[in-house]
């Protein structure tokens, strides 16, 4: 699941995620990796990148 | 219990709404939207999921128009994104029953909305517009060169300009929002040293900006929230670089309570009285069981100075107008001995307006409070330590406030009442100044009325003097004051803002008139008003546009005063015919038959209220 396939994943939809996210798993995503959230499989991948640090 | 509660204000409120609304209760899934209170404590994730399901449910099964107290539209004028905002806003302003409209202008396109008077702000004609500018849009460069002054006054009459634009063309409410500072300036402590330094620069006009407000203009203090909710919570760059908003997303349900603070002052919907507890919430431990020496307040123990420091904050309130009553569960003898023997207590009960003390559940103390007060029961906030007092107010009546305090701790309790910002008003007037003095004095009334036989010789007693005169500066804000929330003796609830009641003042075809009360008992301050403008149909006719009494001042006969007075000015402008209009509202039932009681018959009975005339013909 990418966000070409979803048309309403833009980026105000990539935030909230991001919030929601940083809530569940108490870390802080950057800049860089947020933007580099194009899929499911690479947002799993910063979550489990920031826990690792 | 205290997780408990925890679970009642956090999420819970967003799952069991969306459980209720899945089992087709809409109404319980409403109501159980406008639990989420003290929104800074809630993740903003949460209060934002909250707030999508409530943009569903308006969309698909709006609630009954009567539930909300006030409709308003409201413009979010920002250069950055409004979309993580607005839905928030709406969904609080829910909880105060408020229903928005809400208006964004497209990205990036600020100075041309305001500019082009075909904009779709314009189309949108808004009540309220929200100048969010922030420290990017203000484009002053880290250093000025030349004298710092000049790049003030600049942006100074950018700003009057946009100001005055908006009273122009639409007189709606603004609210400004004053500006942040950058959180890296390559300047460093030079940055607010230098007179050209941005730091200093962007001080130096929010320092301005009070002092060149305009009548319709209100500033919003937003380094006091910056400072609340701390700079790094308020500069998140994760959010401005990936989706242009600011501030960061941790920081706007602060930012939107101080909003909705300002936007219910604009509409009226100010509290007017404090109820608290006292064992545990205005002292320390239990005055019954362990007596007044046993009590902690005061120095030199801490936690008796956290009391004294919440007291202190709520003296403070009662000189800005706000009105104490204390509601407990206690033996009366009890309850008074620490206010009378204690030498810890910053309160007196003089300072109260309402000592209940009893048994009986505080939800029909206030009740009854709001009776004696003459108050209806929205303008009540409610503070106590016990989980087990609030829940029971909240059930009973839900249009008192009652803040969710973190722990029962006083520090706590205090920052609940104050993070509310239930009493924001747009000014401070001379009524507000003896608003306590005028309650005690009706009670001191109501002890007279008591004793004498007959109404008509209670008012001769009571030896009423009413002064009047038309609007003008001195007395413009209190009208508005009045005209904004009086409820109950209010034939036509129009709410004129101020730009508007300048507009009325401004023309030849209207007649204003306030009215000032004093009676032996002391002076109730300007506590009536009438607004008669010419109709449109008939050059000789005045329709009564507004005719209001606050409530601290009905019962006394002031309507009389304010007929003689307005039949005397219909004389002389030559008028023969009064109009006078009753629109029905939530609560002013008590003026229903007002206009036949003064010899007025009905002309037409229709949706926008019922019609009256009087000629005075044969007067």
């Amino acid at each position: 699941m990418s966000k070409s396939d979803i048309p309403e994943w833009d980026s105000v939809a990539t935030v909230r995620l991001v919030l929601s996210v940083e809530q569940e798993f108490g870390i802080h995503l950057s800049t860089d990796q947020v933007a580099d959230i194009r899929d499911v499989a690479s947002l799993v991948q910063a979550i489990e990148t920031s826990i690792k640090r | 219990m205290m997780s408990d509660n925890k679970q009642l204000y956090g999420p819970r409120g967003f799952d069991m709404a969306r459980q209720l609304r899945a089992e087709g209760l809409i109404s319980e899934a409403y109501s159980e939207l406008r639990r989420v209170q003290c929104p800074s404590k809630l993740a903003f994730s949460a209060l934002s999921n909250a707030a999508y399901l409530y943009e569903r449910m308006l969309a698909k099964t709006p609630p009954d128009n009567n539930l909300f107290k006030r409709r308003c539209r409201l413009a979010w004028i920002s250069s950055t994104t409004s979309e993580f905002i607005l839905p928030v806003l709406r969904l609080l302003a829910w909880r105060d029953f408020i229903l928005l409209d809400c208006y964004a202008p497209p990205f990036d396109s600020v100075d041309r909305e305001i500019y082009d008077d075909q904009s779709g702000l314009y189309k949108f004609k808004p009540d309220i517009v929200i100048l969010a500018d922030n420290w990017r849009d203000s484009r002053i460069p880290a250093i000025s060169s030349g004298v710092g002054e000049s790049v003030v006054a600049g942006k100074l009459q950018q700003i009057l300009q946009r100001w005055k634009l908006l009273e122009e063309r639409i007189g709606c409410r603004v609210i400004q929002h004053s500006f942040d500072f950058p959180p890296n300036d390559a300047y460093g402590n030079l940055a607010g040293m230098l007179s050209g330094g941005r730091m200093g620069v962007l001080r130096a006009i929010n320092a301005s900006l009070p002092k060149i407000a305009i009548p319709n203009v209100t500033v919003l203090q937003i380094d006091e929230i910056v400072a609340r909710v701390g700079a790094e919570r308020w500069h998140d760059s994760v959010a401005w670089f990936s989706t242009r908003q600011h501030p960061g997303l941790k920081a706007i349900p602060d930012l939107l309570e101080a909003d909705l603070a300002l936007i219910r002052a604009t509409l009226g919907l100010t509290k007017k009285v404090l109820v608290v507890d006292l064992d545990n919430t205005l002292w320390g431990g239990v005055v019954g069981e362990s007596g007044v020496g046993g009590l902690r307040l005061g120095a030199p123990d801490p936690v008796g100075e956290a009391y004294s420091e919440l007291q202190r904050y709520l003296l403070e309130l009662k000189e800005r107008g706000v009105l104490l009553a204390v509601c407990s569960k206690n033996n009366e003898v009890d309850a008074r001995a620490p206010f009378e023997n204690h030498n810890g207590m910053t309160l007196k009960l003089e300072d109260l307006v309402g000592f209940m003390v009893n048994w009986e559940p505080k939800s029909s103390n206030i009740r009854s409070l709001a009776e004696q007060l003459n108050l209806g029961i929205d303008s009540f906030v409610f503070l106590d330590d016990q989980g087990y007092e609030r829940e029971e107010v909240r059930a009973e009546l839900p249009g008192v406030a009652v803040p969710e305090p973190d722990s029962e701790h006083p520090t706590d309790l205090l920052k609940a009442i104050h993070d509310g910002r239930w009493f924001e008003t747009l000014a401070f007037t001379d009524e507000d100044r003896r608003r306590h003095e005028s309650y005690k004095a009706n009670a001191e009334r109501s002890v007279l009325q008591k004793n004498s036989g007959s109404l008509a010789e209670f008012l001769k007693t009571l030896g009423l003097r009413v002064d009047s005169a038309e609007f003008d500066e001195s007395t413009l804000s209190r009208v508005a004051q009045l005209v904004g929330k009086t409820n109950q003796f209010n034939l036509t609830s129009r709410r004129h803002d101020l730009p508007r009641l300048l507009q009325i003042v401004g023309t030849e075809r209207s007649w204003t008139q306030w009215y000032r009360v004093r009676d032996r008992f002391g002076d109730y301050g300007i506590v009536g008003v009438l607004i008669a403008t010419v109709a449109d149909n008939y050059a000789k006719s005045w329709e009564i546009d507004t005719w209001l009494i606050s409530c601290r001042a009905l019962g006394r006969g002031v309507e009389d005063v304010m007929f003689s007075s307005l039949l005397k000015a219909a004389k002389r402008c030559g008028i023969t015919r009064l109009i006078g209009i009753y629109k029905p509202s939530e609560k002013n039932v008590q003026v229903a038959d007002f206009y036949p009681r003064l010899g007025f018959s009905v002309v037409a009975d229709q949706d926008n209220g019922t019609y009256y005339q009087l000629d005075l013909g044969d007067r």
